[in-house]
């Protein structure tokens, strides 16, 4: 029997310590823990903080035990995590400056750069038809009141 | 008959052909809005609010209830068929509904969901008409220790949801919590957390904790290897449920309006709690615990049932005490008000027609509901014919705007992308993200009911457990956690003995 120590359970381990060792060290340095009878703003996330620390340490001790299956585990590609967790960031960054139709137009584009068949016709087209549907339900079916071109399109004579 | 002497004033009041327009109408743009991937019920009866404000107060509170409960079954339409809950509760049905729609059996989950609710309504209706008063009395005998104690159980049971190691389920509790603790103290305004940032004073935003930690990470799940074309591997089949699922869900269906009902009148309890306590009592009750979580009618008919049940007995506190017991009642409030109506126990006494139109309005916006819905079924699971390709844009952006239009926020977008990559992780990990969001919604409410408790015991942490109500909730919490435990400490012997022989 191999001695090697599960990966994944240990990174699960050091997760939980982590966070719960960041709410901790937080909660004593910047906050007032206060007493028993009145206790301060600091107080339970530091409780919770410890408490996670501890099951952190549970799991990291139980991944001693060696893995149940030996079999690598599969991450999604690089490419496709930036371009799905910067589609968001995108639209908060644009959608003021340059208004709800630009800043839905460049989301969809963003997007559709983490699939495997990326073609520019097709993105162009879902960019197209994501726009029109989202103004006509948000703008026009809800009546939001968000410029559809934003201030700095407007500076152009848009 | 006080009970159908009260009904009848209500019915007479709510079903006139211009409150059913209204109710109908409700209900439709509910469940269009809702059925949006990404924009949950809070978000859908936010948005739709201001349509309500010209009509009169009865009037305008039944058209929010058929919004209300729209808005509920669209959100659960889109947990069910791509795994974005737009709420708590919806989580729950997430589990097993989405399970059955990549199995290609999508149209009996939403069927059955939408007959769950109906049945869990009805049953609702009459027990609020029913137990208004006498509930009321014992909400009223809940203080600070009872909350805590409450709220334990509730964190506690949806450990019991987990599929694999209940210390990481544990863990995700705890993440849960201190997530929660971010932004300003209650009590002293202290900013903890934040960082200097000012969009962190009133915390993470819900709704982009939840599109982070469910829809963000699932579209990556989906994205991992090679793609498949679209979000079912097998093909739809048959849109209404057979006989057997209607016999496996009859039961779940009236033990989850139950659970729902008597979670749903505590404050703080609300709907979520239900639908999770709902979850765990149809897993230990089946004889195939192992199917759930891997597309179990009963998964979604115990929960979805338990869900609506509670989110009308949830009107009780809001109508009778003025708490609002999640967000949608907050908002319900602010409509009283703007109407010229204080909730508070007057309410009952002073406006009869008002108090019980609103219980009948809640059993007409469940009936439209199952009209609207039942024929509609096929056409919600034939979106999940669209190639994934064109679905993961979609869902980001519907996801990306409706975010925007609650808070006019863009911080909240940045939220959804941490929150999305943490998802990830977890999931890569073996934690689960379902008792992580109830725990966040939850544990400022913990804390809350602790500090209030130990102020009023001056520090002495034994009024926990000397109070009657707290003690037996937290000796029902100590129960469910052994229940949890044992198998897993067993299982663990037996993992030593093999490698001891």
């Amino acid at each position: 029997m191999s001695s090697r120590v599960n990966v994944k359970e240990v990174t699960a381990g050091l997760l939980c310590i982590v966070i719960g060792g960041f709410f901790a060290l937080q909660s004593v340095t910047t906050l007032p823990i206060g007493s028993a009878r009145q206790i301060g703003p600091g107080y339970f996330p530091f409780a919770v903080g410890l408490i996670l620390i501890a099951l952190g340490i549970l799991i990291g001790l139980r991944a001693v035990q060696p893995a149940e299956s030996s079999d690598r585990m599969q991450f999604v590609s690089v490419r496709t995590m930036l371009a799905i967790l910067a589609s968001p960031v995108v639209f908060g960054l644009s959608v003021r400056p340059l208004g709800l139709a630009p800043a839905i137009v460049i989301t969809a584009l963003v997007a559709t750069l983490a699939g495997n068949r990326a073609n520019v016709v097709q993105s162009l087209l879902l960019a197209a038809g994501l726009t029109i549907f989202c103004v006509a339900v948000f703008s026009y079916g809800l009546g939001l009141s968000l410029p559809l071109f934003g201030p700095l399109l407007a500076r152009f004579g848009v | 008959m006080e009970l159908l002497s009260n009904l009848a004033l209500g019915m007479e009041a709510a079903v006139t052909p211009a409150n059913l327009m209204y109710c109908f109408l409700g209900a439709v743009l509910g469940t269009l809005i809702g059925v949006l991937p990404g924009i949950g019920p809070t978000a859908t009866v936010a948005m739709l609010l201001p349509l309500t404000f010209t009509l009169d107060p009865l009037a305008s509170l039944i058209m929010l209830a058929g919004i209300y409960y729209g808005a509920q079954y669209g959100g659960s339409t889109t947990a069910i068929l791509i795994n974005v809950p737009g709420e708590a509760s919806a989580a729950v049905t997430a589990l097993d509904g989405h399970q059955m729609a990549r199995q290609g059996r999508a149209g009996p989950a939403l069927a059955i969901a939408a007959i769950g609710s109906f049945i869990a309504g009805t049953l609702a209706t009459f027990l609020v008409a029913l137990m208004a008063k006498p509930l009321t009395a014992v909400a009223l005998e809940f203080g600070p220790p009872e909350y805590f104690a409450l709220v334990t159980l509730g964190l506690i049971s949806s450990v019991a949801l987990a599929h694999g190691s209940i210390v990481k389920a544990l863990a995700a509790i705890a993440i849960g919590i201190l997530f929660g603790t971010v932004g300003a103290d209650l009590y002293t305004g202290a900013p903890r957390f934040t960082f200097g940032v000012i969009e962190l004073t009133n915390g993470f935003d819900f709704v982009a904790m939840a599109i982070g930690l469910f829809g963000i990470a699932e579209i990556l799940r989906n994205l991992e290897g090679t793609q498949a074309t679209s979000l079912v591997a097998k093909k739809i089949s048959g849109l209404m449920p057979t006989r057997a699922d209607l016999k496996a869900s009859i039961s779940p269906i009236f033990r989850g309006s139950l659970i729902g009902s008597a979670i749903g009148i505590l404050p703080g309890g609300g709907a979520a709690l239900a639908s999770f306590l709902a979850y765990s009592v149809e897993k230990k009750l089946s004889d195939q615990p192992e199917r759930f979580g891997r597309g179990a009618i009963e998964g979604v008919a115990g929960p979805e049932s338990a869900n609506n049940a509670g989110a009308q007995t949830s009107f009780i506190p809001m109508l009778t005490l003025g708490i609002p017991t999640n967000p949608i009642m907050a908002l319900m409030i602010g409509v009283m008000m703007i109407q010229g109506i204080i909730p508070g126990p007057s309410v009952a006494v002073e406006q009869p027609t008002l108090f019980w139109g609103v219980i009948a309005s809640m059993w007409v916006g469940n009936m439209m509901l199952l009209v609207l819905n039942l024929p509609l079924v096929g056409l919600w699971a034939r979106l999940l014919l669209v190639p994934y390709s064109m679905m993961f844009p979609a869902i980001l952006v519907f996801s990306a705007v409706g975010l925007y239009t609650i808070n006019s926020n863009s911080f909240d977008l940045y939220t959804v992308s941490m929150f999305g990559l943490l998802g990830y992780v977890l999931y890569k990990l073996d934690f689960e993200p379902a008792p992580l969001l109830l725990a966040f919604v939850l544990g400022p409410m913990l804390e809350d009911s602790l500090r209030r408790s130990l102020m009023l015991s001056q520090g002495d942490p034994s009024i926990l457990f000397t109070r009657p109500i707290s003690a037996t909730l937290l000796a029902a919490t100590l129960l469910i956690l052994a229940v949890a435990v044992l198998p897993f400490v067993r299982k663990k012997r037996e993992v030593i003995f093999e490698e001891e022989a």
